[in-house]
């Protein structure tokens, strides 16, 4: 994984960009070197300060589970009794678990399924409504409420009026004629039901591509307006560059969230990942490996391979985000 | 797109996104037992029988668990505006030794599912003897713990121009007063943003409130409407409803007041 | 305490003045007790008003009650006694306790033995509390597995209700078939039976049950085909729900929203003491059976079974006074009173008596049908060992599958006794 991309020009501690010096200003380069190391050293102590929150918070509260869960995954821990070393036994195991594939198998096609598909709705949704609509308050709203349920003990049943055999989609198909199945409980669509309903939740990243709209300077605008630019020519050059670090922004942290997707589908199939396994998410199965079945060590190691795919990924789109993301710094 | 057009489409697609919400409020409006015999969406007589009930049903009036959770969840949105702006500015605009790999720990610490960090956590907060009280659930946010909300602010603090603080560098100012007089007032958005949604995100969550309060007497709205359900016998579903409707309020609320400043950025200031 | 070594150093740097989570533990003095149960508040208020009875007869001991609802509780429990910070007395139930029991998390009651009396509970319940021959749970109340039937469906469809002296799986299937085929559409005979109770019953009428008493499965590949080839013609015929529907019930499965809840099913098999909730929230007379094949196969299946147990934390600092808080709860005529049948009809025959007079219908129906039961019931039930919290999700699974034909009654036996066999082996 990278940091997003260094600034550019900016002093970089791998190989400072200082430009090629002329020998006649060998010495000035010297004064300068100095004294750019001190702003550099002052500029390191206050990020320092900056982040002693942050450092605090890590040393002190973050690090220490994430370290017992890494240990713990080298151990058979019943939760009840002490945990025992095993070495990489969990991790062997993991070769021959036929639900564990199956549940990175669901998890993969809901990430990238859903993901690509929440965020370019709440993308359109952000620019239709960032365009001066009357009412936009209302509407926003009215399209974040849904985000305000998504968690919630009722959504099962919510949903199931929505989806299940007797719900609301099957009446309106019935009045064109067409017998529905039961979308939540069929093996053939619970997934996309699934899919459905994160979609359905796509208020929060609208919300942060509005705040995103909403921090373009106008005064690009106006630079755009005087060279001419049309409306389009505006959207492609001003809007969409600019916004494209929030819009790395929810792919990277909406990605992140999908793969751990858990609450949705744990209330939806009540636990079970119904029907026979076809929305286990990975998730899902860690939660009924450490909990419901007593076996945290797995589960820890389970976890923790989660967090490398997660981490490749994410690295990835770090690593493809120099190619089209644009920062104003 | 004609305006008329457009406000057709916005109209009906916010029918179908409050479908299940208009769902939940008509069944808050009907008898326990008839809710799932009689699932139309119009209630055949309106009764705030479950409103008036939900309210005290659960042993101590519900005003209490609002009041909780509004505790928790105003004390982490302070804790987050002010924790994770300093650590995205850090990020954001200064360059450090370590700060690719402090980084890319940070993101990672949002990669392990919560499952298998409860039980380190716990043993960890009850050696502090904090179990049964609200600091397990604020005082990590007063440490920039949501990485989230960390990176959220480092992007919206690097789409903004370098011009401003270089100029006021120039003019011999700090790292702080940049940080709060030039980067905070341009992050509006991004700062209603981490209002909001944390405000949101910690008043519904279930799990670690579960887990780390006991006690009743300090029992949030998620972990109280709970008690209206019975895996096993009878479950108040009428009351959780109506409750569940009550406890929407509040965040609604915010989202509604928050979302002000969300329209209150540079755009409409301009850059002078 | 080796576990979570790393956390330990760090908290070790930061904690000046922790590490004092146990409770004061001079003995004497006045002692805290926590109590933990799941359920919801009308459970809480009605076990409350138990408490303050205790404590105002013990006023040297004080008990904190801790609740949840019953999914929460149980990765509370877990939590909580991870990090050794587990309740005092700890609420246990179905395969729980041989979980938490079998790895030793709970105490061996003869410990406290001086505290707790055993013998004016029901033998068959108390014995639900017992394995390996250790005792480590006290019932709450019994409850029986039986069959739920709505005899307004009986009735519309013009089918008698049947003889539950007489009846075999045979004629269950021919009844539910003639309700669906007479009675009003959107009708069904039964709900799908398939549910680990349901086959422990059909396999143990045949002498065989889901388990053997040395912790391995017992259930035959035979029985269990037939049991599938019974569900599936059922199915077919019309006689229970489509399968989305079966799915989506096991999904989501509070009496209000299970079909019998609903009134569209005739018959449902059920645990006994959620009768006053389904009869609620259909608003329909429903009543109790005996299951069917009870009398005309090698045994009878049903059993009494320990609706809950109370259990004590193993490393409780105040076992005595927890097992005290126990043998009150269970033997107390103020504890019986206030907590009625809440927890299951009162496993104390001298309690059953007594609040005999302040039940309502529902509960007089269900009371009625446990004394009806208990002289019939066939040898103690055998309780899964260590993993079996795992069976249910394998016979869902496996259910699923068999619901929408992805695999033959003769697989999905062998899948079950394999997928069990490895849940419990390992």
């Amino acid at each position: 994984m990278t940091e997003p991309q260094a600034r550019p020009g900016a002093v970089s501690l791998a190989a400072p960009p200082v430009p090629a010096p002329a020998r006649a200003t060998v010495r000035h380069d010297a004064r300068r070197r100095r004294r750019s190391d001190r702003l550099r050293r002052r500029d390191a102590r206050a990020a320092y300060l900056f982040l002693a929150p942050w450092i605090v918070g890590m040393l002190a509260i973050t690090i220490g589970p994430i370290l017992a869960s890494l240990y713990l995954s080298f151990t058979s821990y019943s939760l009840l009794r002490p945990p025992r070393w095993i070495g990489l036994q969990n991790y062997v195991r993991m070769l021959s678990d036929q639900r564990l594939m199956t549940s990175l198998g669901v998890t993969f096609r809901y990430v990238f399924i859903s993901v690509p598909l929440q965020l370019a709705v709440a993308l359109a949704l952000a620019l239709l409504l960032n365009r001066g609509v009357r009412g936009l308050a209302f509407y926003r709203s009215v399209y974040y409420l849904p985000s305000l349920l998504a968690g919630s003990v009722s959504i099962a049943i919510l949903w199931r009026q929505m989806f299940g055999t007797d719900g609301l989609v099957n009446d309106l198909l019935a009045l064109l004629g067409i017998q529905g199945v039961g979308w939540i409980a069929h093996p053939d669509f619970a997934l996309g039901t699934l899919v459905v309903l994160n979609v359905w939740t796509f208020g929060a990243p609208m919300v942060i591509f509005l705040a995103g709209l909403r921090q373009i300077p106008t005064m690009y605008y106006e630079a755009a307006a005087i060279d001419g630019a049309g409306r389009w020519a505006r959207f492609r050059h001003v809007t969409i560059p600019l916004l494209t670090p929030i819009i790395f922004f929810n792919l990277v942290l909406q990605m992140i969230g999908a793969f751990q997707t858990f609450t949705q589908a744990f209330v939806v199939s009540g636990g079970t990942g119904a029907p026979s396994d076809r929305t286990l998410f990975y998730t899902l199965y860690l939660y009924q490996r450490g909990f419901g079945s007593f076996q945290m060590g797995y589960a820890s190691a389970l976890a923790w391979l989660l967090l490398l795919i997660i981490a490749a990924f994410t690295a990835l789109n770090f690593l493809l985000a120099k190619r089209w993301v644009f920062y104003g710094d | 797109m004609p305006a008329p057009l457009r406000h057709a489409l916005l109209v009906a697609l916010g029918l179908v996104m409050l479908y299940p919400l208009l769902w939940m409020l008509s069944s808050s409006f009907k008898p326990t037992d008839i809710i799932f015999r009689d699932p139309s969406l119009w209630p055949g007589a309106f009764s705030f029988g479950n409103y008036v009930h939900g309210w005290t049903a659960l042993g101590a009036p519900f005003q209490k668990f609002l009041l909780n959770s509004a505790i928790i969840a105003v004390a982490s949105v302070v804790g987050n505006l002010l924790s994770c702006s300093l650590a995205a500015y850090a990020f954001a605009r200064l360059s450090f030794p370590g700060k690719r790999i402090m980084f890319a720990a940070m993101l990672a610490t949002i990669m392990l599912p919560i499952h298998v960090l409860i039980v380190p956590r716990y043993v960890l907060f009850a050696q502090l003897d904090w179990i049964n009280t609200y600091l397990p659930l604020i005082v990590p946010k007063f440490l920039a713990t949501d990485a989230f909300f960390v990176f959220l602010m480092v992007q919206f603090i690097r789409s903004l121009p370098t011009d401003l603080d270089e100029a006021a560098r120039i003019d011999g100012c700090g790292h702080f007063r940049i940080y709060w007089r030039i980067i905070m007032p341009l992050c509006m958005p991004a700062l209603a943003t981490t209002a909001v949604f944390t405000f949101i995100w910690t008043w519904n969550d279930f799990f670690s409130q579960l887990i780390f309060l006991t006690d009743k007497d300090l029992y949030t709205v998620p972990v109280a409407l709970r008690t209206f359900l019975d895996g096993q016998g009878r479950s108040s579903w009428g009351e959780l409803f109506a409750m569940s409707i009550v406890g929407l309020a509040p965040i609604f609320g915010f989202f509604l007041a928050g979302q002000r400043y969300l329209t209150q950025g540079i755009a409409t200031t301009g850059i002078k | 305490m080796t576990r979570l070594r790393f956390s330990m150093v760090v908290v070790a740097a930061l904690a000046i003045s922790a590490c004092s989570s146990g409770s004061s533990g001079d003995s004497g003095g006045p002692v805290e007790l926590r109590f933990s149960w799941w359920g919801n508040e009308q459970r809480a208020a009605a076990t409350q008003k138990a408490l303050d009875a205790f404590q105002n007869a013990n006023p040297t001991i004080k008990v904190k009650g801790e609740y949840a609802d019953f999914n929460a509780y149980f990765d509370r429990i877990a939590t909580q006694v991870a990090a050794n910070d587990a309740p005092d007395v700890i609420t246990m139930g179905g395969v729980y306790p041989r979980e938490y029991g079998g790895r030793g998390a709970l105490l061996d009651l003869k410990e406290v033995s001086g505290q707790l009396d055993l013998s004016t509970l029901d033998k068959a319940a108390v014995s639900n509390g017992n394995f390996d021959n250790v005792q480590y749970g006290v019932p709450t109340g019994v409850n029986t597995y039986g069959i739920v039937v709505n005899p307004a469906l009986f009735q519309a469809a013009g089918v008698p209700l049947p003889d539950d002296e007489k009846w075999s799986w045979a004629d269950y299937e021919r009844i539910a078939g003639e309700i669906v085929a007479k009675a009003p559409p959107g009708t069904v005979g039964s709900e799908d039976p398939t549910a680990p109770e349901g086959i422990e019953l059909f396999s143990k009428q045949l002498g065989e049950g889901v388990y053997s008493p040395e912790g391995k499965v017992a259930i035959s590949a035979g029985t269990l085909t037939r049991w599938f080839e019974m569900t599936t013609r059922m199915r077919n015929s019309g006689a229970t729900p489509k399968a989305t529907v079966t799915v989506e019930q096991a999904a989501l499965s509070a009496p209000e929203q299970t079909l019998m809840g609903k009134g569209t099913a005739a018959m449902r098999l059920e645990w006994s003491n959620r009768l006053t909730a389904l009869r609620t929230a259909s608003g329909k007379p429903l009543q109790l059976l005996r299951v069917p094949g009870e009398t005309v196969n090698k045994q009878a299946g049903m059993w009494l079974q320990a609706s809950q147990l109370y259990t004590v934390n193993a490393r409780s600092a105040h076992p005595q006074e927890a097992a005290k808080l126990i043998n009150f709860l269970v033997s107390d005529p103020a504890a019986g009173a206030a907590i009625g049948t809440d927890r299951g009809i009162p496993a104390n025959k001298k309690i059953r008596d007594a609040i005999a007079g302040s039940l309502n219908e529902h509960q007089k129906v269900e009371v009625a049908f446990i004394t009806k039961v208990s002289a019939k019931v066939s040898p103690a039930l055998v309780l899964g060992p260590v993993g079996s919290t795992d069976t249910l999700q394998i016979l869902q699974r496996i259910n699923s599958d068999v619901l929408f034909d992805k695999i033959k009654p003769a697989d999905a036996a062998r899948r079950f006794i394999d997928e069990v066999s490895k849940a419990i082996g390992g």
